[in-house]
């Protein structure tokens, strides 16, 4: 065994066999609550996609239900500006403003759990209404995520200002570890092997 | 199955907050194991210290011998002040380290922290950045810590911010 150095690499540890065992072990105790915000923008699948990717480890039929795909509908109040005081949207206008949004979040919804099928990770997913950014602290402090992944569209810092972040948001509110995951500026996620 | 994660880079400064991100990146991040086509996926820890004019406070007309540190025997306490800091992080860092069982890298940078800290992920091609983020206490922990924010919006991997939960 050598004791850890600063200028060099430091690997400390048992033979190997007792670094299998523990190596499982902690593989066991490594399924932590996931939570991915998606929405209709492709920023948010390729967080998620980084998430699958990188954040499990245990798939297939054995592992824990452990990943939560959330999707935040904008409350239908926000599309409908009233002209006048005492005109209010009919119950017609309503219900077919809020098919519509259930057809939007139920498309943004089946694509991502398509795609943690495909990477054999078992997902449940969840859709709230509100304010998203709002309700994505509140879900993952309910439902003790052990980290939060939202995706970032890169905005800068006036727009960001002007036009409010999720991101920004969560970081600052949520009370878990929070994963911030920007678009690669190339188009592919490809490891970056180059 | 392991993760993809080939480097990670975990920003420590010295305060707890960046030593609790260590430690939760050690007990939750999972590197690429060693096989025939890659190599070992490794942690960086990253300290970045603040150049030598800042460590001595922004008016350098304070100091007895003039605004340039060019007095070589002031300069040099500064940084032996500096190099026993950035020791002294180092040795808390390794020793979270050892108890965990990981192979870790240590690097130390001079210069302003949030940039260096962008920097040094896009020379060392991470992965993935963990940061702890600065809570002044119940009040202020509704605020991210400025090198955090800068670093979550400008850093060209994934972001991780550990914040201490109350």
């Amino acid at each position: 065994m050598q004791t850890p150095e600063m200028s060099a690499m430091a690997t400390v540890g048992g033979g190997v066999a007792a670094e299998e065992e523990k190596e499982a072990a902690a593989a066991e105790e490594k399924e932590m609550r996931v939570m991915v915000a998606v929405d209709h923008s492709d920023g948010s699948f390729y967080a998620l996609h980084w998430a699958l990717e990188n954040l499990f480890r245990k798939r297939g039929a054995a592992a824990a239900e452990a990943l939560t795909v959330v999707h935040v509908q904008l409350p239908f109040q926000h599309h409908i500006i009233p002209a006048a005081h005492d005109i209010y949207a009919t119950s017609i206008v309503v219900d077919s403003v809020r098919k519509a949004q259930e057809q939007n979040s139920a498309v943004i919804l089946s694509r991502a759990f398509r795609l943690c099928k495909d990477k054999m990770v078992k997902a449940e997913t969840l859709i709230l209404d509100g304010d998203p950014k709002e309700m994505i602290c509140q879900a993952a402090e309910q439902m003790h995520v052990d980290i939060l992944v939202v995706g970032s569209r890169g905005l800068s810092k006036i727009k960001r200002a002007f036009l409010g972040s999720v991101s920004d948001y969560c970081a600052h509110h949520a009370k878990c570890p929070i994963l911030i995951v920007k678009p690669p500026k190339e188009k592919l996620p490809t490891e970056s092997s180059n | 199955m392991s993760g993809n994660l080939r480097c990670v880079i975990v920003a420590v400064d010295g305060s707890e907050e960046s030593m609790k991100a260590l430690r939760w990146a050690l007990d939750n991040i999972k590197l690429r194991s060693p096989s025939s086509d890659a190599e070992a996926g490794s942690f960086i820890i990253l300290h970045v210290q603040s150049p030598p004019s800042i460590a001595t406070g922004l008016n350098p007309g304070a100091i007895p011998f003039g605004a340039d540190l060019e007095v070589p025997a002031f300069a040099a306490a500064i940084e032996a002040h500096q190099r026993r800091i950035t020791e002294a992080i180092f040795d808390h860092a390794l020793k979270i380290c050892s108890d965990k069982n990981v192979k870790v890298k240590t690097e130390v940078v001079i210069g302003d922290s949030k940039e260096k800290i962008c920097e040094a992920v896009e020379n060392l091609h991470a992965d993935l950045l963990v940061m702890g983020s600065r809570a002044f206490g119940p009040i202020k922990r509704m605020f991210l810590g400025s090198v955090s924010n800068y670093c979550a919006n400008h850093a060209q991997c994934p972001v991780t911010i550990v914040k201490d939960t109350a």
